[in-house]
């Protein structure tokens, strides 16, 4: 490697001494959608600097207008993107003007899936942009594009490992990839590619845990890092997303520390009924996650009930009124000392059903089978009440819509 | 090995309304592997279970409700259900799906499959009440609407029980009536003019019951994967915001919008039914079926009468739209509701109407023949008096609600027009423009169907050239195995747009324990599954020639859009297509294929 070339490299792997780099790529004006913070890229250029981001990907376009952003020796390493057009490989920018707009690295896409003559020219174009990289001291990124018609559920990840290695063959320092679902197939793809691999993030997820779960998946399989764009660029807060990023990246950070806020000693559920869809999802993890963890909605403790009108839902929960722990005879209900839930001490049960006729929200159900206690009695059933899943509760975790969610809870009422 | 323990209730419900007897059955444990549930196991019982040559309107045909192994859980849309019977529509292999909340319903009711063959002597209904089931008079529900049934049943039974009912056109056992669970549809291939043959005019379902999988960690894994992949898509993304609708413009700049009983692929007026004007001008809340964490449904408000639906869909919209020349929005939805609201196919009804539309014009029908109603292309009015007419089965709706392959055999000059194949009418993608759509059209086990397989993103994501014949017929085989296996899963096409077969393979093999070591093995269950419609097909007498396209789509060359001047090569692309398959030229499967897939044993009997 030429001195041009591993000082450029350098500037993009090793900011930190780890070979790592968290970059954000905002090239997608160019690529797929025109959003706002895409047309005027300053203020998320500024916040994922902020950051610590480590490398930006912009187009020629806006690396010209953005160059003073990555000058100073703290400034993010500049990435270019080669734009290209798909399938008839026309491409509109040389390695020379990426080098005079200052950048540390150039991308350019493999297209892949595609027929043997598109793909032959190219490998051919990729492996000619390479050489031309090299000669002025340019890092080439490919970024193979498994994209084209020949591409199946069956055989995705074959492909882009296979445009991995080919990516490498032709020459790419480093390589652009999407994650391919799972440790196991990544880690292959690492090891078939042999140089360093940065993963992208593809589209967004409203689920912010989603990317940082991906990305922490991609450095556990030995990628290098990251060029996530829209999961960044579009969140609401990119310099708390690259913040994130960068904890994993660099101080090996878990993904529960990065998205740490704040703790909270108790909790409660609360719900935007308006946003239900009625998919049950919320009722059918609760039973899942309780019992013998079978699937059902038969004994869940939340209810969705049809509303008066089409499509109004009522959400039904545990609200932790405490009405029945004052009107059980026996004390059998208290709240927990830990997570604050409604908690069954069973011995104390004598199946009164003064709990389950008081619940405002009707969600304390009789258990199908009958249970011995110590007293050495038997009861036909139960009372199956709320826990909170421990302070964790599965239905607002797995609620698309977010009609169902966790808050704070001051104190024990 | 105790199938219960990997996400199945191992039992069969089986009616015969002739008899009134009921029983259940476990299922061919030893085939699931192969077949895996749902299409698979409908495929299955219909192969081996249906003689050749029944009468699909007759008691001896079977009308085969099935859910598949992830039914029940929180897997992605894992309420999906589907329905496999002989088509009076096609004559052939048929199997239909349906979201809705019924599915999962069965399931906990203990079932993975419900069979109904025979016929009743009155008006039933089949009640399903976990292990209790009996069947009670229905008279009082005989000619209410599908509205109108689901509210009766509800108001006598209560709101946790779920319904399959049929409306006046599947009573009278027409080809377009489909069978509804509230706002969605089994609804393509006539299955609703099936259960109007055997007079079952309701199924009630209502289950306690749990699905036990067999590596509960592994699938809780599984399941974080495929729900990260579902929601890292941008096409997933734009399913809830805009709905199935959402690809209406870009098909139509792609020339493959059908307009005018598709004599052109673009409308003029795409943009005011786009789903960016439905979701801004109509829509007003979110729908998701069960498990659904997507939500491409839509609520609209209420036009001025009250009138609310649930849609339009994408092929509802081309349906009533462009394929009639209607570009507003009110008058797409009201056409929509009469279909919802009596319980016919939206888009073998918009079909219907494209076709008569044109053959007014065309002075192949007059107003005599039509009731007085004169309908042209555009004409809001007329369609909603066609439509109102096939809702309720009076006057010329009678033999319109027959399909279009049933008014062309009575009028010959319309056949070079006559947008079906094989029976049944023709989905919302232009075959002169999509040439790999327009194999999977003339190819697909239940006629004219965008959802066996047809690589639709050749269209939507540039995946290959759409006008090309190249390499169509390995993408739609590909393709074609794929879906095989998400209909036997059963769950819903739309999470396939983030999730692919690897994060499916992961959860069956999870949920199941089935033994599928690379997710090419799993693939394998696809073609398998395709293969047996196939032979079931080619036994009823289905060959090469059926597997074809109108003459407007072979012989008249599309004018204006991209796709100018293009007909449908479609020979070679069926020489490849067979080929690759391993069928001879005839398009019947080879014995040798056959055995390599298991369908056959090595000495050529039957499994």
């Amino acid at each position: 490697m030429n001195a041009g070339l591993q000082a450029r490299f350098d500037r993009l792997f090793n900011r930190h001494g780890d070979g790592r780099a968290v970059c954000v790529a905002a090239d997608h004006g160019y690529m797929s959608d025109v959003t706002p913070n895409v047309v005027n890229l300053r203020p998320v250029t500024e916040a994922v600097i902020q950051g610590g981001v480590d490398g930006i990907l912009l187009s020629p376009g806006q690396a010209m207008r953005l160059a003073s952003y990555f000058q100073g020796r703290d400034g993010p390493a500049l990435i270019v993107r080669v734009p290209q057009r798909l399938l008839t490989h026309q491409k509109v920018v040389t390695a020379q003007q990426a080098v005079e707009l200052g950048a540390s690295a150039i991308t350019i896409y493999l297209f892949l899936g595609y027929n043997d003559q598109i793909e032959a020219i190219g490998i051919e174009v990729c492996a000619r942009f390479v050489r031309e990289c090299h000669q002025v001291g340019l890092p080439c990124i490919i970024e193979p594009l498994a994209y084209g018609g020949q591409v199946t559920g069956a055989n995705s990840v074959e492909i882009l490992t296979l445009g991995a290695r080919m990516a490498v063959e032709i020459g790419a320092d480093a390589l652009k990839i999407p994650y391919t679902g799972d440790v196991d197939t990544f880690r292959n793809l690492v090891d078939v590619a042999g140089v360093p691999v940065l993963v992208l993030g593809g589209a967004r997820s409203d689920y912010e845990r989603d990317a940082l779960e991906l990305f922490a998946e991609g450095l556990e399989a030995g990628g290098s890092g990251c060029l996530m764009g829209r999961n960044v660029t579009k969140s609401p807060d990119p310099q708390g997303m690259v913040e994130q990023l960068c904890g994993i990246a660099h101080q090996g950070w878990t993904v529960d520390r990065a998205l740490q806020t704040e703790q909270w000693d108790l909790i409660k559920l609360k719900a935007h009924p308006a946003k239900c869809t009625g998919c049950m999802l919320c009722v059918v993890a609760c039973v899942a996650t309780h019992d013998d963890g079978s699937f059902g909605t038969s004994l869940s403790r939340l209810r969705i009930d049809p509303g008066r009108k089409q499509g109004q839902h009522r959400v039904m929960f545990c609200t932790l009124c405490k009405k029945c722990l004052d009107v059980c005879p026996t004390d059998a209900l208290r709240w927990h000392p830990q997570s604050g839930a409604v908690e069954l001490l069973v011995d104390k049960c004598t199946a009164s059903d003064e709990c389950v006729k008081i619940c405002p929200t009707q969600v304390i159900v009789h258990s199908d089978t009958g249970i011995q206690i110590e007293s050495g009695e038997s009861l036909d059933w139960y009372p199956v009440v709320c826990d909170l899943c421990g302070g964790e509760p599965e239905c607002a975790i797995i609620c698309p819509t977010e009609a169902i969610f966790i808050d704070q809870r001051k104190e024990l009422a | 090995m105790d199938l219960r323990r990997r996400a199945y209730c191992d039992r069969i419900l089986r009616v015969d309304l002739s008899s009134g007897e009921i029983s259940t059955t476990p299922l061919p444990v030893e085939s699931m592997p192969l077949i895996l549930g749902g299409k698979g196991l409908g495929a299955w019982e219909i192969y081996h279970d249906q003689s050749q040559g029944v009468e699909p309107l007759s008691p001896e045909n079977q009308l085969i409700f099935h859910n598949g192994p992830l039914t029940g859980t929180t897997a992605p849309t894992a309420g999906r259900f589907g329905c496999t019977t002989l088509s009076p529509a096609t004559r052939t292999y048929s199997d239909a799906y349906c979201g809705g909340y019924w599915g999962q319903m069965l399931k906990y009711a203990g079932y993975d499959a419900l069979v109904v063959k025979g016929a009743a002597d009155q008006p039933v209904m089949l009640v399903i009440d976990d292990e209790r089931f009996d069947l009670r008079p229905a008279d009082h529900l005989w000619g209410l609407n599908i509205t109108q049934t689901s509210e009766q049943i509800r108001q006598e039974f209560g709101s946790e029980w779920q319904s399959l009912v049929i409306g006046p056109p599947g009573e009278n056992q027409r080809n377009l009536a489909g069978i509804f669970n509230d706002s969605r549809a089994l609804a393509r291939g006539g299955v609703g003019a099936v259960m109007g043959s055997k007079n079952l005019k309701a199924i009630l379902t209502r289950g306690n019951g749990h699905v036990t999988v067999f590596d509960p960690d592994g699938y809780r894994r599984a399941l974080q994967l495929a729900f990260r992949a579902v929601r890292m898509s941008s096409e997933t993304t734009l399913l809830n915001r805009e709905g199935t609708v959402n690809i209406l413009e870009i098909i139509d700049v792609m020339g493959a919008l059908p307009t005018r009983n598709f004599q052109r692929g673009q409308f003029e007026a795409a943009d005011k039914i786009s789903g960016n004007s439905f979701r801004e001008h109509e829509w007003v809340k979110d729908y998701a079926c069960f498990g659904c964490p997507i939500a491409c449904g839509k609520y609209t408000r209420p036009l001025s009468d009250g009138v609310v639906i649930e849609g339009p869909e994408y092929e509802t919209t081309f349906a009533m739209g462009p394929n009639c020349a209607i570009g507003d929005r009110e008058t797409i939805i009201r056409l929509n509701w009469w279909c919802d609201e009596y319980g016919l196919d939206t888009i073998s009804t918009g079909g219907v109407v494209g076709l008569v539309m044109e053959m007014f014009e065309r002075g192949m029908l007059d107003a005599g023949d039509l009731d007085g109603i004169e309908p042209r292309f555009g004409d809001a009015a007329a369609a909603l008096a066609l439509v109102e007419k096939m809702a309720k089965v009076e006057g010329c709706g009678e033999w319109l609600a027959q399909g279009v392959a049933a008014i062309a055999d009575q009028h010959p000059q319309a056949q070079p027009f006559a947008m079906h194949v094989k029976g049944l009418e023709m989905p919302a993608y232009h075959p002169n423009a999509a040439k790999g759509t327009a194999l999977a059209y003339a190819v697909s086990e239940r006629g004219a169907c965008h959802l066996r397989g047809a690589p639709l993103g050749e269209l939507f994501s540039g995946s290959a050239d759409p006008l090309a014949i190249d390499g169509k017929a390995q993408l739609f085989r590909d393709h074609q195995a794929d879906k095989a296996i998400w209909d036997s899963a059963c769950l819903c096409y739309f999470p396939g747009y983030g999730m692919k077969l690897k994060e499916l393979w992961q959860l069956v093999t999870a949920a199941t324990g089935f033994d599928y070591p690379t997710v090419r093995d799993f693939e394998l269950i696809g073609e398998r599954i395709s293969t047996l419609a196939r032979a079931f097909n080619v036994r009823e007498g289905f060959k090469r020639e059926a597997d074809t396209l109108p003459p407007r789509n072979l012989a008249q060359p599309m004018v204006g859009g991209p796709a100018d001047g293009h007909v449908v090569e479609l020979a070679p692309m069926l020489d490849e297509y067979y080929r690759l398959m391993g069928w001879d030229e005839e398009g019947i499967p080879t014995p040798e294929r056959m055995q390599e897939l298991q369908l056959l044993n090595e000495d050529g009997s039957r499994e």
